[in-house]
C-alpha cells in the first residue's frame, strides 16, 4: 500500500516529523493487524461450526440451522443439537478464550515464555478446590463449586508468584517454573488422596479431570460467562501496563507504572479466567501456552494484540481439538488429551529452537 | 602432617600417597546418625501397626517363637515392607542425585522429567487394556520408564549435547502428554479397575512380599554398586566438561553410564511399587544441605532417601488406620512442601 505513508507524512503534526516514518509504520502494521483478525475470525467460526456439525453422528448443516431456529423437543436432531452440540460449542468458545488469554497474561506477568496455567499449577489448584468442594461440602452444581475453583486458582497463582518471585532471584523463569511444577504436584497429590478415598467423587470427577467439553449442560457454561467476560475486560485494560512491565521492573517504574499493582490486576484476571474455565471444562493444559505463542509470531511483542489474537486462536485450536477427539476413535478422546498431544510437541519444539538462556 | 584443612576433616584409608578411600568426617557422622534413625524407625514400624500385636509377641516372632498369626503379620507383612521402603528409598534418592548432578539442576530429577509417568503408562496399558498379572505389569512399567527416558533424552539432545534446562522442559512436556494418556486410559476402564490402577499409580508399598523384595534387591544391587563406582568420576565431571576432559576423563562414557544407572535405579523402583515421587527430587537436596557440600554425596543421599520413604510409609499407614493412603501421596505432600519451603528460603536469603 504505497499511498499509506504519504497520507501520514501530510499529517498536521509537524513537530514530530522525525518520528513520522515510525508512526506511519506503526499505523500501517496496526492496520495489518486489524486485517489479520479477519481470517482468524473466519477460522474460529469454522472451528465452532465443525463443532456443531461433526460428532459421533454427523448432521447436515441445513438441519442444524433449521433446528437452531426452530427448537423442537420431540425431534431427535433438535435434541442432539440443543443438548449436546450447542453446550459443547459454547464451552469451547468460552473456555478456549479464557485459557488463551490467561496463558498470555501469565507469560507477560512472569516474563517467561514457557508458562501457562497448567504448567504453573493453577489448574491443579482449581481442581483441588473443586474436588474438596465436591467431597467434603456436598456440592453438586457448578454455580456452587465455581467459587471454589476461582478461589483455588487465585490462591495458587498468588502462591506460585510469591514463591517464584522472592528475593533477588526475582523474575527468574526457571525458578518460577520450578515452584509451579512443585506446587502443582503437591496439589494434585492432595486431590488424588481425596479421590482415592472417595469412590463416589472419583466417579463424578473422572470425566472432568481429563478436561472435557462433554460434561456440562448449557446453563452451567452460561453461569461462568460473566466472570470470564470480566476477566477478559480486565486483561484488555491491563495490556498497556503489561507492555511497560515487559521492559523490565526498573524501566517500568521509571515510566510511571506500578509493577505490583499491574501484577495484582493480572493475577485477579488470571484467577477469573483459569478458574472459570477449569470449573466448567476441567483442567485443560497447553492451550494457554500455545495460543499466545502463535499470536506473538503473527503480531510481535505487543500485549494488546497478543491478547486479542489469543481470544480467537485458543477457541480455534480447542474447537478443532475437540472435533478431532470426537472422531478419532470409536469412543471419545477428551479434549484435554488432544490439546496435550498438540501442545507438548510445540513446547518441545520451542525449547529446542530457542537458546537455553532464553528459556 | 602437611594436610590441607578446608574446615572439614577428611579421613584417609589406605596407603598415604595414594589412598583408595577418602572419608569426609561430617558426611560419615551424618550417615551414621541417619542409619541409626532408620533402624529406630524400622524397629518402631515392626513393633506397631493396625494389627493388635504387642511388642512382646512381635519380639517372639522375630526370634522365631511366635504363633502363626504373629509370624505372618510381623515376618511376612511388616518386615519385607520395611526393608523394601529402605531399599527403594535409597535407590530413588541415588537416581535423583545422579540426574541432578548431570543436569546441574534440582528439577532434573527422574520424577519431574517424566520417567515415572512413562512407567505408569506402561503399567496401565497392561493392567487395563491388555490385561495381565503383577509380573507383566512390572515388566511393562520397566519398559515404559526406560522408553520414556530415552525419548526424553533423544528429544532434548541437540548436536549430541544434552543441556539441563532443555532436558527438564522437554521432560515436563513429555510427562504432561503421558499424564493425559494415563487419565484417558483410566477413563475407559470401569470405576473399580480405575481405583485399583490409581492405587498402583499413587505408589504403594502394601502387598510387598519377600519374593518381590528379593527380586528388587538383586536387581538394584547391580545398579547401586555401579553408582558407587561412578561417584568419583562424576564429582570430577562436576567441575566442568573441559576440565574433566583435560584431566584425562572419558566424559562421554561417564555420562552415558551415569544415565543408564540413573534410569535403571528409578525404573526398577517404579516397576516394583509404582511411581513414588519427590524422594528423588528432595533427598539429594536435603542431603546436600545437611553435609554442607555442593557435590555429589551419594552415601548421605541414599540414607536420607531411605529414611524419607520409610517415614512416609509409616505415616501413610497410620494417618487413616481404616483406609491407609498410598505412600506416594505422603511423599509428594511432605517432599513437595519441603521443596517449596526450600525455594522460598533460598529466595529470601540471596
Amino acid at each position: 500500500m504505497p499511498s499509506q505513508p504519504t497520507a501520514s507524512v501530510s499529517a498536521p503534526n509537524t513537530s514530530l516529523s522525525g518520528a513520522d516514518p515510525r508512526a506511519s509504520a506503526a499505523s500501517n502494521s496496526s492496520r495489518r493487524r486489524w486485517i489479520g483478525l479477519i481470517p482468524l475470525a473466519l477460522l474460529c467460526l469454522a472451528a465452532l461450526a465443525s463443532s456443531m456439525l461433526v460428532g459421533s453422528r454427523s448432521l447436515p448443516p441445513a438441519d442444524v440451522v433449521h433446528v437452531l431456529l426452530h427448537p423442537d423437543p420431540a425431534d431427535a436432531i433438535s435434541q442432539t443439537v440443543w443438548l449436546s452440540r450447542v453446550p459443547r460449542t459454547v464451552l469451547v468458545l468460552v473456555a478456549g478464550a479464557a485459557l488463551g488469554v490467561a496463558g498470555a497474561l501469565m507469560q507477560a506477568v512472569t516474563r517467561n515464555p514457557m508458562t501457562d496455567p497448567g504448567i504453573l499449577g493453577v489448574n491443579a489448584g482449581a481442581s483441588l478446590a473443586v474436588v474438596v468442594g465436591l467431597a467434603f461440602f456436598g456440592m453438586t452444581d457448578i454455580s456452587q463449586y465455581m467459587w471454589w475453583s476461582f478461589a483455588g486458582a487465585m490462591i495458587t497463582s498468588v502462591l506460585v508468584f510469591m514463591i517464584g518471585n522472592t528475593g533477588s532471584a526475582r523474575g527468574n523463569p526457571v525458578r518460577m517454573t520450578l515452584s509451579g511444577v512443585a506446587l502443582g504436584a503437591v496439589l494434585s497429590g492432595f486431590s488424588s488422596a481425596v479421590l482415592l478415598s472417595n469412590s463416589e467423587v472419583l466417579q463424578k470427577m473422572r470425566g472432568w479431570s481429563a478436561g472435557t467439553t462433554a460434561s456440562q449442560p448449557l446453563d452451567a457454561t452460561l453461569a461462568i460467562v460473566p466472570f470470564i467476560v470480566a476477566g477478559l475486560i480486565l486483561a484488555m485494560l491491563s495490556s498497556r501496563s503489561l507492555d511497560l512491565l515487559s521492559l523490565g521492573e526498573a524501566s517500568a517504574v521509571a515510566m510511571g507504572a506500578h509493577p505490583n499493582r499491574i501484577r495484582i490486576v493480572a493475577l485477579v484476571a488470571i484467577a477469573l479466567l483459569a478458574g472459570g474455565a477449569t470449573a466448567a471444562a476441567g483442567p485443560i493444559g497447553f492451550l494457554g501456552l500455545l495460543a499466545p505463542h502463535i499470536a506473538r509470531m503473527i503480531v510481535g511483542p505487543h500485549q494488546g494484540w497478543i491478547l486479542a489474537y489469543s481470544v480467537l486462536i485458543a477457541p480455534t485450536v480447542m474447537g478443532f481439538a475437540d472435533v478431532l477427539g470426537r472422531v478419532i476413535t470409536a469412543g471419545e478422546v477428551p479434549v484435554g488429551v488432544v490439546t496435550a498431544f498438540i501442545g507438548a510437541p510445540v513446547l518441545i519444539y520451542m525449547v529446542r529452537r530457542f537458546r537455553v538462556s532464553e528459556v | 602432617m602437611t594436610e590441607l584443612d578446608f574446615g572439614r576433616r577428611i579421613h584417609r584409608i589406605g596407603p598415604h600417597s595414594r589412598p583408595f578411600l577418602l572419608v569426609d568426617g561430617l558426611s560419615a557422622r551424618l550417615c551414621t546418625a541417619l542409619w541409626v534413625g532408620i533402624v529406630l524407625l524400622a524397629v518402631f514400624a515392626v513393633f506397631s501397626g493396625s494389627a493388635q500385636i504387642s511388642p512382646a509377641e512381635a519380639l517372639s516372632a522375630l526370634v522365631g517363637q511366635g504363633d502363626d498369626y504373629t509370624n505372618m503379620v510381623v515376618l511376612e507383612w511388616r518386615a519385607p515392607r520395611i526393608l523394601m521402603a529402605v531399599l527403594l528409598g535409597a535407590c530413588l534418592a541415588m537416581s535423583g542425585a545422579i540426574f541432578q548432578n548431570l543436569t546441574g539442576n534440582p528439577l532434573g530429577s527422574p520424577d519431574v522429567i517424566g520417567f515415572q509417568t512413562g512407567s505408569y503408562t506402561g503399567a496401565l496399558i497392561v493392567m487395563l487394556l491388555i490385561g495381565g498379572g503383577s509380573v507383566e505389569t512390572m515388566i511393562a512399567a520397566l519398559i515404559g520408564g526406560i522408553v520414556t527416558a530415552f525419548l526424553v533424552f533423544l528429544l532434548s539432545s541437540k548436536q549430541g549435547s544434552v543441556r539441563g534446562v532443555r532436558l527438564i522442559i522437554v521432560g515436563i512436556g513429555v510427562s504432561a502428554m503421558l499424564a493425559s494418556v494415563n487419565v484417558w486410559i483410566l477413563l475407559t476402564a470401569t470405576v473399580e479397575d480405575a481405583i485399583m490402577a490409581s492405587l498402583w499409580g499413587a505408589g504403594n508399598l502394601s502387598g510387598v512380599s519377600w519374593s518381590t523384595f528379593a527380586a528388587a534387591f538383586v536387581g538394584s544391587a547391580v545398579f547401586i554398586v555401579a553408582a558407587i563406582a561412578l561417584s568419583r568420576p562424576m564429582r570430577l565431571l562436576q567441575i566442568g566438561t573441559p576440565f574433566a576432559t583435560a584431566l584425562g576423563q572419558n566424559v562421554r562414557a561417564v555420562q552415558v553410564s551415569a544415565i543408564v544407572v540413573g534410569i535403571g535405579l528409578t525404573a526398577l523402583a517404579t516397576a516394583t511399587v509404582g511411581p513414588i515421587s519427590f524422594i528423588a527430587l528432595a533427598a539429594p537436596q536435603i542431603a546436600r544441605r545437611l553435609v554442607r557440600s555442593d557435590g555429589l554425596a551419594l552415601g548421605p543421599t541414599a540414607a536420607v532417601g531411605a529414611l524419607l520413604l520409610l517415614l512416609a510409609d509409616v505415616v501413610a499407614q497410620r494417618i487413616h488406620p481404616d483406609s491407609p493412603l498410598p505412600v506416594g501421596i505422603v511423599t509428594v505432600s511432605i517432599g513437595g512442601l519441603y521443596f517449596l519451603w526450600l525455594l522460598l528460603r533460598e529466595g529470601k536469603k540471596r
